[in-house]
């Protein structure tokens, strides 16, 4: 994957730190720094949904399905899939628990 | 029509078509029917279109064609319905493109123009959803958008009406882009390379180049004996990236729309719609997502199984044909044309009048009319999508995803139509698993609503069993047969959209659209199987094949002789044969173990002529040949099957 990354919920590096987009918390943003798919398809719908490095993304729900959102486009995906977008967390706006 | 080319891409003679593209869901078929006046279908889904409609529109005293697409991401199509759009794109030549973006989602839409305007095609870009944007706190300057595309770039709302008067002299005016995505060196190059292979006398050299760089789905259009020499260049550069070529021309482009948009759309704090948003979260809630599908389902049976199948059929058919339509007519032939034969086509036992009009004005219409106005609130509420989320897992049992719910569901309205909506899938695989599913087991709106009808007779343990058995069979068909066709499961990536006030006015157009199909297609077919019964009758073929039928009828399904005739029918129509048992059943003539036997075999019964003739346009006669040739034989197994059981297990409902 080249990209070593693990989950670090808090503190200041985590910023730096690419992680699926699986870990982000519920309505937590994260901005895409790669994705790691390697299917040609998979790469041509998420990019066609706007979903390349450096948009910003919302997880808005993690069960049955990922439920993302990207610009003001909800979309639902496989776990498989979503574990393949990395994202560095954003800091968190306004009131947000982290 | 024909396109030609002089040494500019530009000069492409035009024909007189203004086609309509766009992402999918964004108010196209809105805009379609406010330009020509006709109404097409528009609901609260991505895939409402999945054809080209067409239409047209006139200006100053000219009058020009219109086409409605299917809604599409990208010009590189990953499903039928996208790449029916972009052929369309190629074999026209517009006289003008409109596309509608939605103005919140406007990253999105700039990714769909690029390649719109890389084909050199006048261009007019309508922001529409202006009204969802503004609630969102975004605000488009479309004039600094409209000088850096060098086209017209218009703000609507469209299902209200606004900022569409001036469309049509925008189109009027369609000017071709001067705004070009930039790619890197490498993909330029070789585009350029390609270009140089088709250009003497292909149209649109650019935008096919990029095509075929980008898929190796060859667009039409590349004439033959250069498939190699691209596929080599293809290959060529593709190796000399890490990541797939469509997936870097997309972030190219994206880039590019980034950079157009910069300081022209402004941001601030949303309004938010709290009630929406939270109806939105139920939806697909792992939890409250279940009681609230228990919810919408009880209100379907409420207000089409109670009020249409019970209290607007009872007024209808006992009261308006039982009392004066039916003794009126059955009087005035008694006094004109007093001969026995005519009276019995008209007014008999399998008459015109007594039978054909009355299932279908009394008993069907009714019940069809409830259902088309429930499935439409939903349609256009935005829930039907969200459910991909709920079935997503069973689903992959039946080697599908979530995905394949739209067009399962939209088999609840016409199964025929939700074949055509297969086109949304991306494999062949899951289209043929889901057009083989909607002709198994999916009832049509109005056999559903006579089913709805039939529970009343029966009770809820009965219509568990039917419900269970139907989605059992599916889920077992739906499994072995994923197991036997070649092919793949795609991914599972479906765009939520946004929940929605459904509007009284699309729901009354799309109800009356709707009866008006159902009136002119499906009543002659009521006619015609009712003459058909009405010969075999006084011929006396009828006796012969109910004798003949009667070790299936009979014995193996354990109903009533007369039921034999409601399964013939079911032969042109499934609604009409479950109409003709639920008439038995008014009657009195079934006992409820009968009632839960025929009614499982009825909804598992033969798809109607439309449904299979729509199958052989989509997948060829062999095909539509093997799904009846399974399906029939299988309907009767499964009502043998448990009719057996009950009996042998003494259970009575
Ligand atoms: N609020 C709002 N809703 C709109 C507007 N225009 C269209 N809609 C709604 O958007 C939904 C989609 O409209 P359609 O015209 O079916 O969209 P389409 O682009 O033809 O969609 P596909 O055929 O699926 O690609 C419907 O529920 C419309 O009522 C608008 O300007 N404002
Ligand atoms: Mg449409």
């Amino acid at each position: 994957m080249g990209i070593a990354y693990w989950a670090t919920l808090t503190g200041a590096e985590t910023i730096m730190i690419s992680q699926p987009l699986t870990q982000l918390l519920i309505g937590q943003q994260g901005q895409i720094t790669e994705i790691t798919s390697k299917g040609e398809k998979r790469l041509a719908s998420l990019s066609g949904f706007g979903l390349v490095p450096g948009s910003v993304v919302t997880l808005l729900q993690r069960r049955l399905a990922y439920l993302i959102r990207v610009g003001e486009t909800e979309i639902a995906l496989e776990g498989n899939i979503a574990a393949e977008i990395l994202v560095t967390v954003m800091e968190p706006q306004g009131d947000i628990p982290v | 029509m024909t396109c030609h080319i002089s040494e500019v891409d530009q000069e492409i003679p035009r024909g007189d078509a203004v086609i309509l593209v766009g992402n999918p869901n964004v108010g196209k078929s809105v805009i379609f029917s406010h330009l020509t006046g006709r109404y097409v279908e528009v609901s609260n889904f991505p895939g409402t279109t999945v054809e080209v409609t067409r239409g047209r529109m006139s200006v100053d005293g000219n009058t020009w064609p219109v086409i409605d697409t299917p809604g599409a991401n990208s010009l590189i199509p990953r499903s039928e319905d996208e790449r029916v759009t972009r052929d369309i794109l190629l074999r026209e030549c517009p006289r003008a493109v409109v596309q509608v973006a939605d103005a919140k989602n406007l990253r999105r839409a700039l990714l769909l123009t690029t390649q719109i305007v890389e084909m050199g095609l006048p261009l007019v870009l309508v922001l529409n959803m202006r009204d969802e944007a503004q609630i969102r706190g975004i605000a488009i300057d479309a004039a600094a958008l409209a000088r850096r595309l060098g086209i017209e770039v218009i703000q609507t709302t469209a299902v209200r009406g606004e900022g569409l008067d001036v469309l049509p002299e925008a189109i009027e005016r369609a000017r071709i882009s001067h705004w070009q995505a930039s790619y890197d060196g490498i993909i330029g190059e070789a585009a350029e390379e390609i270009k140089a292979l088709l250009l003497p006398n292909v149209p649109y050299a650019r935008a096919l180049a990029l095509m075929t760089l980008a898929s190796d789905d060859l667009p039409p259009g590349i004439p033959s004996g250069s498939e190699e020499q691209i596929a080599a260049i293809r290959v060529r550069t593709a190796a000399r990236y890490s990541i797939p070529l469509v997936y870097a021309l997309n972030q190219q482009r994206l880039h590019c729309a980034d950079c157009l948009i910069e300081g022209a759309v402004h941001q601030s704090q949303s309004m938010g719609r709290p009630l929406a948003d939270w109806i939105g979260r139920m939806a697909t809630h792992p939890i409250w997502g279940w009681p609230l599908l228990g919810i919408v389902l009880l209100a379907l049976y409420e207000f089409v199984g109670v009020l249409g199948a019970g209290v607007l059929v009872n007024a209808i058919e006992s009261t308006v044909f039982g009392q004066w339509i039916n003794p009126w007519i059955t009087h005035w032939i008694d006094v004109l044309l007093p001969i026995p034969l005519v009276r019995d086509l008209l007014v008999g036992e399998y008459g015109l009048v007594t039978m054909a009009l009355t299932y279908g004005l009394a008993i069907v219409l009714p019940i069809v009319t409830t259902f088309f106005i429930a499935f439409s609130l939903l349609e256009d509420s935005g829930y039907l999508p969200r459910l991909a989320v709920m079935v997503n897992r069973p689903f992959q049992a039946m080697g599908l995803n979530g995905k394949a719910v739209l067009p399962m569901v939209l088999g609840l309205g016409c199964d025929t139509m939700a074949t055509m909506t297969t086109r949304i899938l991306e494999t062949r695989k899951e289209r043929l698993l889901v057009t083989l599913l909607l002709a198994l087991g999916v009832p049509c709106s109005a056999q559903l609503g006579v089913i709805l009808g039939m529970v009343s007779f029966i009770s809820p343990t009965a219509l568990a069993v039917w419900a269970g058995l139907v989605a059992g069979v599916m889920l077992a068909v739906g499994w072995v047969a994923s197991k036997i066709l070649p092919g793949e499961t795609s991914d599972f990536i479906v765009e939520m959209p946004p929940i929605r006030a459904p509007r009284l006015d699309n729901i009354v157009f799309k109800t009356l659209a709707r009866l008006e199909w159902y009136l002119k297609e499906v009543l002659p077919l009521f006619l015609l199987g009712t003459a058909i019964l009405f010969v075999l009758d006084v011929t006396g073929a009828l006796m012969l094949i109910e004798r003949v039928a009667a070790p299936l009828i009979e014995e193996l399904l354990g109903l009533p002789r007369e039921a034999t005739a409601a399964f013939l029918i079911g032969f042109l129509r499934r609604d009409y044969g479950a109409a003709g048992l639920f008439a038995l059943a008014r009657q009195g003539m079934m006992t409820t173990t009968q009632m839960t036997v025929s009614l499982v075999v009825i909804t598992l019964f033969i798809p109607c002529i439309a449904n299979f003739l729509m199958i052989v346009k989509e997948y060829g006669w062999k095909t539509a040949a093997w799904v009846t040739g399974f399906v029939v034989p299988l309907a009767f197994g499964v009502g043998g099957a448990l009719n057996a059981a009950i009996r042998a297990l003494g259970l009575a409902f």
